[in-house]
């Protein structure tokens, strides 16, 4: 807006009232934004673009997000990245920043991002790798540090995805929840509080 | 500099602003967030001016107002969290 700046903008006080109403209203972000990745998946299978096999995990989600993108109006208030760093949470240089394989970044602060790890996973019961990401980077606020959730995205090469969702739940010793509108998915319950910082 | 000549709209206004401690109309632009009728309810008030309401302008408003609640909601959470330790 040509001649406002940020300090013209007034916004009214928070109202516990009115977030506890807003957040009831609004429902679960986390399943828009899973939505948005299983209809990009979607989009993917019913046109199987070539796959680099020496690079598989990489590969598949480079390919996965302009998928994501495009079954996206646009009009949200934030939009899909492959490879975003996540510098709230590095270390001192020289250490490289973490990086997300996807993520959903809001449009009007790009450093609150709602983080998507991929895994491959051979077999069901190679869930390793997958559930090492969720104990060491998830639920340490590593990843996400604005963002009180986040998401796995595990690309199963062989066998039943039940089967591997069950070996992760074990693993992880928690119930994993069925997410009705997306059979595949699950949601990890009881829910985690990691105690998020509070975004600046 | 033309007045508001919707006797009800300048009403509302003048509610909202009573309700913000008097900060509406000192604002070019303001959101404020209420609660009306049970509903979540979200006023923009920005000048009568076609370049404040333009589409781009509307989805700019939409991603503060997202940026907005996702900051309090996790305010909130945290002030929750806090509580419990």
């Amino acid at each position: 807006m040509t001649g406002v700046g940020i300090a013209a903008t007034h916004r009214s006080p928070h109202d516990p009232a009115f977030i506890a109403l807003a957040q009831a209203w609004m429902g679960n972000p986390s399943k828009q934004f899973i939505g948005l990745v299983w209809a990009g998946y979607a989009a993917m299978r019913a046109a199987l673009p070539v796959i680099d096999e020496r690079d598989l995990e990489r590969s598949i989600t480079q390919l996965l997000e302009p998928r994501i993108r495009s079954v996206m109006s646009g009009d949200e208030p934030f939009y899909i990245q492959h490879g975003p760093y996540e510098r709230e949470t590095m270390q001192k240089p020289p250490a490289q920043p973490p990086q997300y394989d996807l993520a959903f970044v809001l449009r009007s602060d790009d450093r609150v991002m709602w983080p998507i790890e991929a895994k491959v996973m051979e077999t069901p019961n190679t869930v390793a790798r997958y559930v090492k990401d969720v104990r060491d980077e998830f639920l340490t606020c590593r990843y996400g540090p604005f963002s009180n959730s986040g998401a796995m995205l595990g690309y199963l090469l062989a066998g039943d995805s039940s089967d591997a969702l069950s070996a992760i739940g074990t693993a992880l010793g928690c119930t994993l929840e069925l997410l009705a509108d997306h059979p595949d998915a699950r949601l990890d319950r009881p829910r985690r509080f990691r105690g998020a910082p509070v975004a600046r | 500099m033309p007045s508001i000549r919707s006797q009800a709209l300048l009403d509302e206004l003048r509610q909202l602003d009573a309700q913000d401690a008097g900060s509406l109309f000192r604002h070019r632009v303001a959101r404020v967030y209420r609660i009306t009728d049970g509903l979540p309810t979200i006023y923009i008030a920005k000048p009568d001016e076609k370049r404040f309401w333009t589409r781009s302008a509307g989805l700019i408003d939409g991603d503060n107002i997202s940026l907005d609640l996702f900051r309090w909601q996790v305010a909130s959470e945290q002030a929750a969290e806090d509580l419990l330790h």
